[in-house]
């Protein structure tokens, strides 16, 4: 049986990431949860943590005001995406 | 809510014209299920339309709906079907489920088996660019003991960058159960009736003891998510669109997928031996004596074809098949678990039966009518009336061990509007008297001439027969004929 550390040290580590956010209505009829879409990072193995990672990235980027080109045009289309 | 189509019904004629609304399917408003005489249909708005398109293009669609997994579906044009089409944009009809069943009534095996189809349609579906919207056991039907997914207007393409909204109702509704019958041995079925909406993580979470923490996907499914949840719960976050800034990609909702899959598959139920579990073997009767009663029932059930049959303390299926012989379908229900786990492997394996679906009934406390308006899930009476009924070895404990009168029992038969053949176990045989051995005797009314009284008062005897050397008598008979 492994345990895995990650597991254990990733609820915490993903829990400071996140500082206050908007809000915005979810577009399905079913509650998703936040939490559980967020443990759907780590259970995507290592490309979870990277994209968990970039998640950071902007957030920390955000708190100084940076928003990096690239995030702020992923983050428009994102929003028209769900907007459809 | 919803275009409730009502065309009034002047004639008998016309009650085949009215249309009903399906008081459960209301949650998504994005389609209805309605019905029409024996008919299924479900209106669909613009959004659902299209996704319905998307899913016919799909090529997943049609392999699965060929095999029975994807419940056969096919637009309908309104004016040909004389429908009004309402305020929907179009309307598909379904193939007819033969018998509604809920994940409450079903064996672990069952409940297994419907969360790997779920899982596999969803494999299917992202290869195709398609993903479910919602995770419910309630999507899943059976024929016999084949699950089919029922709820077409869950797929739609998937948006990039989307997660898997339904991966918390997956956990809520299939994972935590099937956890809670294989790791603590409890029986999931209780859980499921009394909450519409599944096992919450929180908890889950509290069940499990710290040896519980280092079985396959407690960590990650139950303790990681129960965290997050509360962390996340009061914050009106949009994580959807941040997710998906940050490039969330389908693959790790396929890596998700598949690990569920392997996890689930290796999930089963602990090794318990409950009390009828072994009745093949254990039962009361010497082979001759059971030849005797197996050939008066095949007897009774040859004298005609029945669309549906209960075979009510069923075990593990032995008359169930019988009247399968000649039956459109058989509904085969027993209050113990093991019994009707053990027979729907044991169906799986072997024939594989599309018409005999084996569920976990308590008779005393049958599945009542839940949900929303208590018309969301139906109670069992209200789902299919049998033509026929078998009561075999059942009587002494609906009377004895569930203390129901006998008269209240035979009453409900009759108001079933069925035809029965019930055996009526003697108070020398030895199960009564295993019965009675620690209890009071009250059961005055547990005799065979009664039995026969109160029987011959509400149906007509066509045919009796001792059993046992007289400890058992078996009979068949049909309701009064009406006047």
């Amino acid at each position: 049986m492994r345990i895995k550390p990650l597991a254990l040290a990733t609820p915490l580590v993903l829990s400071l990431m996140f500082a206050a956010m908007s809000t915005t209505e979810a577009h399905a009829y079913l509650d998703g949860g936040s939490g559980s879409m967020l443990l759907q990072l780590l259970l995507g193995g290592v490309a979870g943590l990277a994209v968990a990672a970039k998640l950071y990235w902007y957030k920390l980027l955000s708190l100084f005001g940076i928003k990096p080109k690239a995030a702020a045009s992923e983050e428009a289309e994102a929003e028209r995406a769900t907007q459809r | 809510m919803s275009a409730v189509l009502s065309q009034a019904a002047a004639t008998p004629e016309g009650a085949a014209f009215v249309i009903q609304t399906e008081p459960g399917s209301y949650r998504d408003r994005n389609g209805c299920v309605f019905y029409r005489g024996n008919r299924i249909f479900r209106g669909l708005s613009k959004a659902a339309l299209e996704n319905w398109e998307a899913l016919q293009r799909a090529p997943f669609f049609e392999a699965n709906r060929k095999s029975g997994k994807i419940v056969d579906t096919w637009s309908v044009d309104p004016q040909k079907e004389g429908l009004a089409e309402g305020s929907w944009a179009g309307i598909v009809e379904h193939a007819r489920i033969p018998f509604i069943s809920y994940p409450y009534e079903w064996p672990f095996g069952m409940l297994k088996d419907a969360a790997l189809l779920h899982l596999d349609l969803m494999c299917q579906a992202l290869a195709c660019g398609m993903i479910l919207r919602d995770s419910s056991p309630y999507n899943i039907q059976w024929n016999g003991v084949h699950p089919v997914f029922i709820d077409i207007p869950s797929f739609a393409p998937l948006r990039k960058g989307e997660p898997w909204v339904g991966y918390r109702q997956f956990c809520e509704l299939f994972l935590y159960p099937l956890m809670l019958q294989a790791y603590k041995g409890a029986d999931f079925r209780p859980w499921l009736r009394g909450r519409i909406d599944g096992i919450p993580a929180e908890d889950m979470r509290r069940l499990m003891s710290a040896r519980d923490l280092l079985r396959p996907g407690v960590l990650l499914h139950v303790v990681a998510q129960s965290a997050l949840q509360q962390r996340y719960s009061s914050k009106g976050v949009n994580v959807k669109s941040q997710l998906a800034t940050a490039g969330f990609d389908k693959s790790l909702i396929k890596r998700n997928v598949n690990k569920l899959a392997d996890l689930v598959a290796k999930l089963v139920p602990p090794p318990i031996k409950t009390e009828w579990s072994d009745y093949d073997r254990t039962h009361s009767y010497d082979e001759k004596e059971f030849q005797r009663k197996l050939e008066f029932v095949r007897a009774a059930a040859a004298t005609r074809r029945w669309r549906l049959v209960w075979d009510l303390g069923c075990n593990t299926g032995t008359f169930s098949r019988v009247a399968a012989e000649h039956a459109d379908y058989v509904v085969a229900m027993d209050g113990d678990w093991m019994a009707i786990e053990r027979f729907y492997q044991h169906e799986k394996a072997g024939a594989a039966s599309r018409t005999i679906l084996p569920l976990v009934v308590n008779l005393a406390d049958a599945s009542p009518n839940q949900g929303w308006r208590g018309a969301e899930r139906k109670g069992l009476a209200e789902r299919g009336r049998p033509e026929l009924t078998l009561c075999l070895a059942l009587i002494h404990h609906i009377v004895i061990s569930a203390n129901i009168p006998l008269a209240d029992f035979i009453d409900w038969l009759a108001s079933l509007g069925t035809a029965v053949v019930i055996e009526f176990v003697g108070r020398d045989d030895e199960m009564v008297q295993i019965l009675l051995a620690n209890r009071d005797d009250q059961y005055d009314d547990y005799q065979p001439d009664i039995f026969r009284q109160l029987l011959a008062a509400r149906f007509d005897i066509r045919a009796e027969q001792d059993l046992k050397s007289g400890k058992r008598r078996i009979y068949f008979a049909e309701p009064k004929a009406k006047l």
